[in-house]
């Protein structure tokens, strides 16, 4: 059995962010579950980690929240993106997209590639 | 602009509290159940499917604070707390708190008359002619730890003794301390309280001052001891005690154990010569009858105005060699096993002019608003 790391620090928010924009409005069990998968089951989402984050991208404005009812029926609060999370998803993902190539970079820089 | 958008929802959180509660309440029963059943489809047993959705969500409390944390201001949150706290300890002692807010509400109000008497009373200038050129006495000593200080209280003998230096230098005037005394108007038996001043009966002349109404103290008002019970009212005491009214020159009232006759009114803006301090009766120093002829019976402040053309430095020689005079005979009382410092000190000791353009009064001196030159 494959051993699943906590999601790193910071990078929870943009996970929430880009699930919430591929798969539309999800209640908080629904987020997490569904970061599990994507990961392939390789990160396992903290709940007490989870809800603070929520809470703080509702906080910014980046998403809303109101009641509803899940698929079997059960009353769930659902998270859905805003216009500004749709830009500041748009924002951290270019950010991300850039650290990435530089540490790629920095992982495949040889010795006799450097004048 | 997030941080801002952030902070201004924390600041509103608390506002919400109960709802947010119950929503969070709400939001975890809901994450556990789902949890719970997704459990009981993998083939767990219902009660082993709660057990394990309970603990992989991990301690509840635990996160209900960091949800809290993130969600409030905390320290907001228990000054809120404290705020009710607060009300509800009001209500449960109502008379104490009636109480409690009601001395607050008294007190604050003095203060506030208080400080606004001090501000515009200690920071206003006399309003007497060359307000410059006036100026206070003030002995230097050194204190028993050694620290430099000076008094500014003296006797009427002493008082006879300098006026006779100075000559015709300097007018010297006697300025009482202002003290709150009973007195009866006419033949009312009604005891009131006024703030009553010793002067020196050239006080008025020298500053230059015309009565509002009726006569002001002159010399020939403060010549034999107990013998001008005459009285000069302020002009805010006119105002508040008589309405101004012009009747009241040749009214008498009774004080300490003299029948005094009110003879004029000081002119308007003149509230006496102590900052903070307010006079209601001027009345002449001779009748402070006791003390005329008592020695280091100290009771009043040397006021003094150089005359024309002479400075203030040449009032003060005199004095300053009358004074070290007078320190040499007292020298010869001194225990001949005195130590040397303490007599030097005593010889170096000095008679100040010390400026009393703004009045003179403990209060300034305390508030370090003067320096000795």
């Amino acid at each position: 059995m494959k051993e699943k790391t906590d999601v790193r620090q910071g990078t929870l928010a943009l996970m929430v962010l880009k699930t919430l924009d591929v798969l539309g409005p999800l209640h908080g069990y629904g987020i997490a579950r569904r970061i599990e998968q994507i990961s392939g089951d390789l990160l396992s989402v903290n709940q007490g980690t989870l809800y603070p984050v929520l809470l703080k991208l509702e906080q910014e404005g980046a998403i809303t929240s109101e009641w509803g009812a899940s698929e079997n029926n059960r009353k769930a609060r659902f998270y859905r993106l805003t216009r500004a999370g749709r830009k500041q998803l748009q924002a951290e993902t270019r950010q991300w997209k850039q650290t990435a190539a530089i540490i790629g970079r920095f992982f495949t820089v040889k010795g006799e590639d450097l004048p | 602009m997030r941080a801002l958008r952030r902070f201004l929802a924390r600041l509103s959180a608390p506002l919400t509290r109960q709802q947010q509660e119950q929503r969070l309440r709400e939001e975890f029963d809901e994450h556990i159940a789902l949890l719970t059943e997704d459990n009981i489809r993998s083939g767990l047993s219902p009660a082993e499917a709660r057990r394990r959705a309970v603990l992989k969500f991990g301690s509840l409390e635990a996160m209900k604070e960091v949800y809290r944390d993130q969600r409030g201001l905390p320290r907001l949150d228990a000054l809120a707390s404290d705020v009710v706290f607060g009300w509800r300890q009001l209500k449960k002692h109502r008379a104490s708190s009636v109480a409690a807010i009601a001395s607050l509400a008294l007190a604050i109000g003095a203060t506030t008359a208080a400080f606004r008497l001090v501000d515009a009373v200690l920071l206003r200038i006399l309003p007497v002619a060359e307000p410059e050129r006036l100026f206070f006495l003030a002995t230097t000593f050194v204190d028993r730890e050694g620290v430099p200080d000076y008094r500014d209280d003296f006797d009427y003998p002493t008082f006879r003794r300098y006026r006779e230096t100075v000559g015709d230098r300097a007018d010297l005037m006697v300025v009482g301390m202002t003290a709150r005394q009973d007195v009866t108007f006419g033949a009312a038996d009604e005891t009131e309280k006024v703030y009553r001043q010793y002067v020196s009966g050239n006080l008025f002349g020298v500053f230059g001052f015309q009565p509002h109404l009726g006569w002001l103290l002159t010399p020939n008002d403060d010549l034999t001891p107990g013998a001008h019970p005459v009285a000069v009212l302020s002009y805010d005491y006119w105002t508040g005690r008589f309405g101004r009214d012009p009747g009241v020159i040749g009214k008498t009232f009774h004080m300490a154990n003299d029948r005094f006759e009110i003879i004029g009114v000081a002119p308007r803006g003149f509230t006496g010569t102590e900052p903070g301090e307010v006079t209601d009766v001027f009345v002449p120093a001779m009748m402070n009858v006791q003390a005329i002829n008592s020695p280091g019976w100290s009771w009043f402040r040397i006021w003094v105005r150089p005359k024309p053309g002479v400075s203030p430095e040449q009032g003060r020689l005199p004095l300053q060699a009358a004074f070290i005079h007078e320190h040499r005979e007292h020298l010869k009382e001194f225990h001949s096993d005195t130590p040397k410092q303490v007599i030097e000190a005593f010889l170096g000791e000095k008679i100040l002019f010390l400026p009393a353009a703004a009045g003179a009064s403990r209060l300034q001196r305390n508030t370090g608003a003067l320096c000795s030159s």
